[in-house]
């Protein structure tokens, strides 16, 4: 590894150094209390931060050059410098909502925020990857942690529960990608993905190329719990600590995403007609039937795991559409989406009963009496999932629709729009709940890292939806070396 | 052999099939629809439809054995 390679990957290094400090830190030292944990890991977020946006300086986008390193294995092109601030973002906020979660256990902190570190390193590092190794390398260090944090309340049944069925599901579909992955090796001789796709331009449809095709993208619908491969999603979000549902459902789900993005667009466009009607059968069975179960449900962890399963299907749509306007809409509906979701989560956790944060619907009751504000809060983050104007979930949705009817996925379109009709029942279920109906008078757990994710999570939906041009402008930024990578913009699609 | 032991050689048991039976039922889609799709003409689309299927329901296999073995069904 080269001196150049080192300073692309210094905000990698930074944050696994201090991952690691973390988990050593109780050992060699003395045992104080959950809050240093936090800081420390808070600190280390920030300065993982400022390495990163130093280092972006070295990247020049704009004449399509890619800053890449380690044998052209990693990349810190302006699309992993978005996603990465991304995760930062969404990682920092799941430390503040695990802030009361962690006090009131009786489980190390240390190794808990250690764990996250660990995590955002493997997203850091798979959405830099222009080399499927290192894509998958990224991929299993965040799995890996995934699994260990679904389980931290090792004593709670529920937990230790969805740590099992998370861990021997994602073993499987660990390796599945793998399979798919030397499949594709066989074939294109390369794991880079800018050799895969000169091999593919030269290549006609096999049996084993689709085959391996399939099973990477098998493995990938996995990570982003798109239908059938959701199976996983409502036991593993019911049964994890609360703030580790959030960060599964945001920064984990996003980073999926991201790579799912980066492998389709760069490597596999020249197959786009073998792989894109079966996405897109993927994609409208994930909407259909994750907003037709949420319908019917009364825990609300289980709720959003559905609603989760049909927000993978809308992304899924900017993927099949392979156009400008769909890569864009993958990076808007990200950034809406994780932080809509983090702000629910955090009023989630406002609702607090035992040990699990308000699991029921009927939980919400009578809610905009007892916190106006913050039922005020969870209404616009509803209405943002539901793609519903002023809010920023709208500008996601608009992109996301407007790519696939593009690409001539009207009926997609169709569905898509239909569905998230139906996303608003469920989700005015919640509303109605919380201002409609008389509820209970105990009182919610509003302490000041609550109260500032949710703050965060509104000025950011709001804001967004209200004056969208700041982020649209830094997603064609981000997006514009994929987009031609893609063949999206030369061919005018 | 005690009830406690048989019930956890039966339960290793039913975990050691999970091995074979997710790329059996892969196989079975994948090359079953290929048979279909050379007598059909339609190639690759009932490959592809198999396939996704077989690796669908092997999923569905490992996770309700996973229930299962959590003592949920």
């Amino acid at each position: 590894m080269s001196w150049s390679d080192c300073v692309l990957l210094l905000p990698e290094i930074v944050l696994i150094l201090g991952a690691s400090a973390l988990l050593v830190a109780p050992v060699i030292g003395k045992r104080s209390g959950g809050d240093s944990a936090k800081w420390v890991m808070i600190f280390i977020l920030a300065v993982t931060a400022a390495t990163l946006i130093a280092c972006s300086w070295a990247v020049d986008d704009a004449s399509f050059k890619v800053t890449r390193g380690m044998n052209a294995m990693f990349a810190l092109d302006a699309f992993a410098i978005f996603f990465k601030l991304l995760f930062i973002a969404a990682i920092g906020m799941v430390v503040l909502l695990s802030d009361d979660f962690l006090r009131e256990s009786r489980y190390s902190t240390w190794e808990y925020y250690s764990l996250l570190g660990f995590a955002l390193c493997g997203m850091m590092f798979m959405v830099s990857g222009v080399h499927l190794i290192t894509i998958y390398t990224g991929l299993e260090l965040m799995s890996l942690s995934s699994y260990i944090l679904a389980g931290y309340f090792k004593n709670e049944e529920k937990s230790t529960e969805a740590a099992m069925k998370y861990f021997v599901l994602g073993a499987v579909s660990s390796a599945i990608l793998l399979y798919g992955i030397s499949l594709i090796y066989g074939v294109c001789g390369s794991l880079n993905l800018f050799d895969i796709a000169r091999a593919m331009s030269t290549l006609i449809t096999n049996d084993a190329l689709m085959f391996g095709i399939m099973l990477l993208g098998a493995g990938l619908c996995f990570k982003v719990a798109a239908v059938p491969f959701h199976v996983w999603t409502p036991d593993v979000y019911e049964g994890a600590p609360t703030p580790i549902t959030a960060f599964l459902s945001t920064a984990s789900k996003t980073a999926a995403f991201s790579i799912f993005a980066r492998i389709f667009y760069v490597a596999l466009h020249n197959f786009q007609l073998d792989w894109s009607n079966v996405l897109a059968t993927v994609a409208a069975l994930s909407m259909i039937l994750g907003n037709l179960a949420a319908i019917t449900q009364d825990n609300v962890k289980r709720m959003l795991a559905y609603s989760s399963i049909a927000h993978a299907g809308y992304v899924l749509m900017g993927i099949i559409a392979l156009n400008a306007n769909g890569i864009r809409g993958v990076l808007v509906y990200s950034v809406v989406y994780v932080f809509a979701n983090l702000g629910i989560w955090a009023t989630v956790l406002m609702m607090r009963r035992h040990e699990y944060a308000g699991e029921r619907v009927d939980d919400f009751e009578g809610l905009s009496r007892r916190a106006p504000f913050w039922a005020f809060a969870m209404f616009v983050f509803l209405l943002s999932l539901g793609g519903i104007p002023p809010t920023a979930g709208f500008l996601g949705k608009y992109f996301l629709f407007a790519a696939a009817v593009e690409a001539g996925f009207g009926w997609l379109a169709i569905i898509a729009v239909l569905m998230s009709a139906v996303s608003m029942f469920y989700y005015l279920r919640l509303v109605v709940a919380m201002y409609l109906r008389e509820g209970r008078e105990a009182d919610v757990a509003i302490t000041p890292p609550l109260r500032l994710v949710a703050a965060v999570a509104l000025a950011v939906t709001l804001f967004f939806g209200l004056v969208p041009a700041p982020l649209i402008k830094q997603v064609m930024t981000s997006s514009q070396w994929i987009a031609v990578r893609g063949g999206a913009l030369h061919a005018g699609r | 052999m005690p009830d406690d032991k048989r019930k956890d050689v039966n339960a290793l048991y039913e975990l050691a099939t999970l091995g074979f039976v997710f790329p059996i039922a892969t196989a079975i889609g994948f090359f079953g629809g290929r048979w279909l799709d050379g007598v059909f003409h339609t190639r690759p689309w009932i490959t592809i439809a198999g396939t996704v299927i077989g690796i669908a329901a092997g999923f569905v296999n490992l996770f309700r054995s996973t229930s299962q073995s959590n003592g949920n069904e």
